[in-house]
């Protein structure tokens, strides 16, 4: 993915987005905030990063709804993490979140695809 | 996470962790919530930083980027303010920064009293040694307040009184004197009181407390009641108020006045303050008096430290006092027995009264002794001259009297709360090492070091203010018990426990002080602890705990040092206490009985007072049981003093001052009965009477001062009375030095007369009868012979000079032992603190001393360890208490008794006893640290 106008897509797209973000890496396993900070930069190679202070609000916000749940862990010999998992309504609202999702884009898709067959 | 070789400093950690809260703060979050996102995001920016640095990121820019995450400050806050959490209020969690500082103190002071619910025996413990140290503080300060510097109570603008004669003196002479005057005769008030502008009004008071034994209330039982005469306006000048009827007006001046005004304590006491004792009659000395009213309540009168039952006007004097006339005076004698006060008009001053007072008195003086032409004596008699004080704090016989006792009281009290405020300094530091964990925790998750100290200061004024309240209770107890002390030795004392201004703050200041002392080292050691030390270090005893150690440590020293000067103090007042049980007069004390037998009712006629003196003596001296009995004027300490001019044959010369001796009128056998030797010479005999050639007896003083040591027998000691009248004695003997008058003075050259050679004023005659056993009664002997012989005669008193002896020294007693209780208290406060410190020391150290055990040191090696640890901090205490002690037995040293303040026996006794409790106060955990089980001690780190 290269050159996406990220600016454009900040506003509009990654509020809707962002949810389905953080629920679906959280799907996969728990993981702490920044590890999905860094993943989502990694993985996206930098064109969707999070700041601070949008993405704890989120997973505060998530937690509040019930979606996801956070603990705090704690290793030998390290400081304490809290780690956040999806819930199993967390899970349902990810696959809603995902059918939406692919329709909208397929949607797009088929609005914008080429006239010339 | 790659794991990064050097982790973020502590420093900066708590700078992302302030930036954070910085942002969080304007939501309403709890300290909890907020404390677990401000960890959560400084994790997030330390791992940032971590991988920024993994990938060769110099330090300072990778601070800088991983800073980056963050957009402007408001956005935070913005993002988290829809959510739940946002709104709730905060709950009590301390140690968490929160931005309202009186909501900070709120929750402090509710966690440390929650913390002190949780530990009631070290609570407990810590408010009574405040409560005791605080209170007994106040107490004392209280009476030394109200002796020493209060204005006198219920009195209006106390500030505008003054006084012409001595505030500090009390008694009367009669005679002359010489220089400031220290009372003032009837005469002599009435010129001034109608003669001196600068004051409004003048009133004069008698300058002692009477004591009527047989007073009468309508009728009734005799009573003993207290009283003092005072002119007409002396409520008027005081801004006196009656509770019922009416005070005296200055008409009580003009004629005879035969009433009395109650005072109101009396009232309540005696009456029950039933308003009909208006109008009843209280006879004193056979003379009865109308009572027209009562004082308010708190009024006291003019003399500080004194409650006097009734007031009745000067002119009853002759009355009330029969035998002697003290309100006309016949040159060249003058009776001075008056305080005169007066109150300064608006805009008078004290320079100005004076002036005008002297120069009155100066004119009153000449027409005195205008008659008296002899130039030389006229310089001798006008040579007296008025000197004027404020009278704001009124007169005071206890003020120079108790002076001494009570400051050296307060600093020994001061001492006391030092000590026991630094053991529970030393306990809670103890305290303090358990918590450390939660400090340090609440350091590295950004709790400013600043707000866990005001957290520690907060606690330890909480806990002093407990134990300041209960201090009041305490000091309304300990007021009661010292005013009873010093009522031991002066009866006529007395003063109320009043929560004044000055006492509150005083109490308030002792507070503040105590929590200052004990909070403040705690609050220290937590500005040293080292946020970033792992906790794991901490655990193993290592460098926080040493710190700490050494605080606790050098308190101790502190206590040793404090400890010193109150054994000193106590010794030395034990030993004095000691001295005065059986003090050297030169004569024997036991079985010596002092009757007062008043014959004022025959002063006019000598013959017939001489005869029934004469006959009496002869009847006592016949009572079972008598060994012996003689009289003297001035009899054994009752405080009496009598001295003349003299001339002496063939003397050393003398100066003017040096003229003058002590001079007492004694009976036959004076010196056998009392067992004073005689060295040279015979004593007074029965031939010695009133048509017999002049004879006396001198002291062995009198001879070192007027002969040189040369003997005086055959010369004659010539006496110049004021009008100029010569007489000459020859003397026949000389007496050693005794003590008659006066316990602690140099003994004064004095010689004796017999009785009926010189001629007195006085209305009474002491007999001293030695008797042969401890418990006779004589006072019904006596009355009976006294019944036989002339019924104008009464006993005005009797006693054991043993039992006045014991009044005279009840203070000095009285201080012993609270010194004692004061001296074995700090030495039990300070072996706590040690075995308390070496105790946590030794605990601390296990592991180390596991070791040195294991590594095969002989156990007794370990407790010479800490024993020489304590060695030199008894070393230090020691040195710096020598410096203290030595202050403290000059301040006491004025009432020492055959001790001196320097005495190195007290000194050396004291300082064992101190060494000797210590070593046994760390020699316990001592041997507990040489008992360790070093496999044990091992594991346990």
């Amino acid at each position: 993915m290269t050159g996406i106008d990220t600016r454009a897509l900040d506003r509009e797209l990654k509020r809707g987005s962002a949810e389905l973000l953080i629920l679906s890496l959280l799907d996969a396993r728990p993981r702490h905030g920044y590890e999905l900070s860094k993943l989502i930069r990694d993985r996206s190679g930098g064109q969707l990063t999070f700041h601070l202070d949008s993405l704890y609000p989120l997973l505060y916000r998530l937690e509040e709804r019930g979606w996801i749940k956070g603990a705090w862990v704690e290793k030998p010999d390290e400081r304490r993490r809290r780690f956040y998992s999806v819930t199993a309504q967390g899970r349902r609202v990810l696959a809603q979140q995902k059918k939406t999702w692919d329709a909208f884009v397929e949607a797009v898709r088929r609005v914008t695809a080429d006239e010339h067959a | 996470m790659p794991d990064s070789p050097t982790p973020p400093s502590a420093a900066l950690r708590a700078s992302w962790a302030a930036d954070v809260r910085r942002r969080l703060s304007p939501l309403a979050l709890s300290p909890e919530r907020e404390t677990d996102i401000v960890e959560e995001v400084v994790q997030h920016v330390e791992d940032r930083w971590r991988d920024l640095i993994a990938v060769g990121v110099p330090p300072e820019e990778a601070t800088r980027s991983a800073l980056d995450e963050f957009r402007a400050d408001e956005v935070l806050a913005r993002y988290m303010m829809p959510l739940r959490q946002s709104q709730q209020p905060a709950p009590v969690t301390p140690g968490v920064p929160a931005s309202r500082v009186l909501g900070d103190l709120w929750q402090d002071v509710r966690y440390a009293l929650r913390g002190m619910w949780a530990s009631p025996v070290f609570t407990t413990v810590a408010v009574l040694s405040l409560a005791l140290g605080i209170g007994g503080d106040t107490a004392i300060f209280s009476v030394w307040e109200s002796v020493l510097h209060a204005p006198l109570p219920g009195v209006r603008e106390p500030q505008q009184l003054a006084m012409l004669s001595d505030p500090d003196e009390t008694g009367m002479w009669n005679g002359r004197t010489d220089g400031p005057r220290s009372w003032l005769t009837y005469g002599e008030f009435e010129e001034l009181r109608d003669g001196v502008d600068a004051f409004s009004e003048v009133m004069a008071t008698q300058a002692s407390l009477n004591t009527w034994a047989g007073a009468r209330i309508e009728g009734g039982e005799g009573e003993q009641i207290s009283g003092r005469l005072v002119s007409g306006g002396f409520f008027q000048v005081l801004g006196a108020r009656a509770a019922i009827g009416r005070l005296f007006t200055p008409s009580e001046d003009r004629t005879d006045a035969p009433y009395a005004v109650l005072s109101h304590k009396y009232w309540q006491q005696r009456f029950g303050g039933r308003p009909d004792v208006v109008g009843k009659t209280l006879t004193i000395a056979r003379t009865p008096l109308t009572i027209i009213g009562v004082t308010e309540r708190g009024f006291i009168g003019e003399t500080s430290g004194q409650q006097p039952d009734v007031w009745v006007p000067l002119r009853m004097q002759p009355r009330v006092l029969p035998g002697t006339d003290r309100l006309h005076d016949t040159a060249p004698e003058k009776t001075m027995w008056l305080h005169v006060f007066g109150r300064l008009e608006p805009g008078a001053t004290l320079p100005q009264a004076q002036a005008q007072a002297n120069a009155i008195f100066r004119a009153g003086l000449e027409s005195f002794y205008g008659p008296f032409a002899s130039p030389e004596r006229r310089r001798e008699f006008l040579n007296q001259r008025l000197v004027i004080h404020s009278a704001a704090r009124g007169a005071s016989e206890a003020r120079a009297e108790f002076w001494h006792s009570l400051t050296a009281l307060l600093a020994a009290v001061a001492l006391l709360l030092l000590i026991a405020c630094a053991n529970l300094a030393n306990l809670l530091l103890a305290r303090g090492a358990a918590r450390r964990g939660e400090m340090m925790l609440r350091l590295a998750l950004g709790a400013s070091r600043e707000r866990l100290v005001r957290q520690l200061v907060t606690e330890s004024f909480v806990l002093a203010a407990l134990g300041g309240i209960a201090a009041m209770v305490v000091a309304y107890g300990l007021h009661h018990a010292l005013v009873q002390m010093l009522q031991a030795a002066n009866p006529r004392f007395f003063v109320e426990f009043h929560v004044t201004m000055a006492v509150l703050a005083f109490a308030l200041a002792a507070t503040v002080a105590a929590a200052l002392a004990f909070g403040v080292p705690p609050a220290w050691q937590m500005i040293g602890t080292q946020a970033g030390a792992r906790l794991n270090d901490y655990s193993r005893g290592a460098i926080g705990s040493l710190r700490e150690l050494r605080s606790g440590r050098w308190l101790v020293g502190v206590q040793l040092a404090l400890s010193l000067p109150l054994l000193v103090a106590a010794g030395l007042l034990v030993r004095t206490a000691a001295n005065l049980h059986h003090p050297d007069l030169g004569y024997r004390t036991d079985r010596l009985i002092v009757a007062r037998i008043s014959v004022n009712e025959m002063q006019q006629d000598v013959t017939r007072r001489d005869r029934a003196i004469w006959e009496l003596r002869e009847r006592i001296a016949r009572v079972p049981g008598v060994e012996a009995v003689t009289f003297s004027q001035l009899g054994l300490f009752s405080g009496g003093v009598s001295s003349v001019t003299v001339d002496v044959e063939r003397s050393a010369p003398q100066t003017n001052g040096e003229r003058e001796s002590a001079l007492d009128r004694v009976g036959t056998d004076y010196f056998s009965t009392l067992g004073i030797p005689i060295r040279m010479g015979r004593d007074i005999s029965e031939n010695d009477r009133s048509d017999s050639p002049k004879v006396c007896i001198v002291n062995d003083a009198f001879v070192r001062r007027f002969f040189d040591g040369r003997s005086p027998i055959g010369l004659h000691i010539t006496t110049i009375d004021d009008d100029d009248v010569r007489t000459a004695f020859e003397i026949v003997g000389v007496a050693a030095d005794a003590r008659t008058q006066d316990l602690r003075d140099d003994v004064r050259p004095r010689f004796f007369v017999p009785a009926e050679q010189r001629r007195s004023l006085n209305g009474s005659r002491i007999f001293l009868i030695r008797t042969r056993f401890e418990t006779i009664d004589l006072r019904a002997a006596i009355r009976e012979a006294i019944a036989g012989i002339d019924g104008a005669m009464t006993i005005a008193q009797i006693g054991s000079l043993e039992t006045r002896l014991d009044n005279l020294t009840a203070e000095e007693r009285a201080l012993a032992r609270v010194a004692m209780v004061f001296g074995i208290t700090a030495l039990v406060l300070a072996s706590i603190g040690l075995y308390g410190v070496l105790s946590h020391g030794v605990a601390r150290r296990t592991a180390e001393i596991g070791i040195r055990l294991a590594l095969g040191a002989p156990s007794g090696r370990v407790v010479a360890m800490i024993l020489s640890e304590t060695i030199g901090l008894l070393g230090v205490g020691l040195t710096a208490g020598a410096a203290l002690a030595y202050a403290a037995s000059r301040l006491i040293a004025s009432r020492l008794y055959g001790v001196q303040p320097h005495d190195p026996l007290t000194a050396v006794a004291a300082t064992g006893l101190l060494l000797t409790v210590t070593l046994i106060a760390a020699y316990i955990p001592a041997v507990r640290a040489s008992k360790v089980n070093p496999i044990a001690a091992l594991r346990q780190s």
